[in-house]
């Protein structure tokens, strides 16, 4: 659905691996967390946990909310206001989060 | 508290099976919807920006004209002070400020209502609280929002984890020694002043007792230790 447009300098970009829900996903270093889960196709990143709708990343900036995610074990944290580390784990939010 | 994990600091609890909560919103709907059943008119068209005694009953001045009645009762919390002058009653009070904090819905983790950490059926725990003298200011300060979280995070250190989503404050109606205040005027008897925190607490006490207490023109022996007279003692040093 998503992909990166071409870039002009045809620099060679520096990798990283991530979990995505499990599965190993090489990232562009410098990416946010909810640019590298809609490059790798989610159609959505958590459901809410009110009405159990499908949501994903939306404003891509930090003010809507939309695309809390679990990262490093972390619940609701702003998918795209996060970088990607090399090993860092990332989950899709299943409705509210658990405490413990 | 099953399923609760507190921190090391937590050595012993109370527990009250009276204890329980109720959400102020749906409360204060549900006190509405039963007033208006019951024939009341509620008219928040016309606040009453001032009241007196009229000879045979009592007159509130509004926006929307006169409103007359027989029978008159302050519950005006903090705007109580400035309607009870003309009508001979006494509300000696002040203002506290508390803030609250509310997170994000969690799955559910509090089972039992606490004191300052309690979890609402929708999912989201709120936590409490300050008492501030700060006159009548409702603004939250980042000192007090931290005072509370530190707290919480003491007692039950998973709250970490939640992410708080909203903060506000509010201001406690307190007589001078926290208890509520059920007043009959001696010189226009018809007219009354009740002021307590908290409302919410009250509300089948007030909705209950006090307003057939009212109505009797007598207010039961388990009322008359709220009367004002208690604070007419002279003040130690």
């Amino acid at each position: 659905m998503f992909h990166r447009p071409p870039d002009p300098t045809r620099r060679e970009a520096e990798t990283v691996t991530v979990t995505l829900d499990g599965r190993p996903v090489r990232a562009r270093t410098g990416d946010t967390v909810a640019a590298v889960a809609l490059l790798a196709g989610l159609d959505h990143t958590r459901t809410n946990p009110a009405t159990g709708e499908r949501r994903a990343p939306y404003c891509m900036m930090g003010t809507c909310f939309e695309c809390l995610m679990v990262i490093d074990g972390e619940p609701s944290r702003q998918a795209c206001l996060v970088t990607v580390r090399e090993g860092m784990v990332i989950e899709r939010q299943h409705g509210a989060p658990r405490l413990r | 508290m099953p399923g609760v994990r507190f921190g090391p600091d937590v050595t012993g609890a109370a527990f009250c099976p009276h204890d329980g909560c109720a959400n102020p919103l749906r409360l204060l709907r549900a006190l509405h919807a039963a007033m208006q059943r019951h024939g009341a008119a509620y008219r928040p068209d016309a606040p009453a920006r001032a009241v007196r005694p009229d000879g045979e009953g009592f007159t509130a001045d509004t926006p929307a004209g006169p409103i007359r009645a027989t029978k008159l009762v302050l519950a005006a919390g903090h705007g109580t002070p400035a309607l009870a002058d003309a009508l001979g009653l006494r509300v000696p009070m002040r203002a506290e400020r508390g803030q609250i904090m509310v997170t994000e819905r969690v799955q559910p983790y509090v089972p039992l209502p606490a004191n300052g950490i309690r979890q609402t059926a929708d999912g989201t725990i709120l936590l409490g609280t300050t008492h501030e003298d700060v006159g009548m200011i409702t603004d939250t300060t980042l000192a007090g929002e931290a005072t509370i979280a530190a707290n919480a995070v003491r007692i039950m250190p998973d709250l970490a984890r939640a992410r708080v989503v909203r903060a506000w404050a509010g201001l406690r109606v307190l007589s001078p020694d926290g208890f509520p205040v059920y007043h009959q005027s001696e010189r226009f008897p018809g007219a009354y002043a009740t002021i307590c925190h908290s409302g919410v607490t009250l509300a089948a006490v007030h909705a209950n007792d006090l307003a057939e207490a009212i109505l009797a023109e007598r207010p039961p022996d388990t009322l008359r230790p709220f009367a004002p007279e208690r604070f007419d003692v002279p003040q130690a040093a």
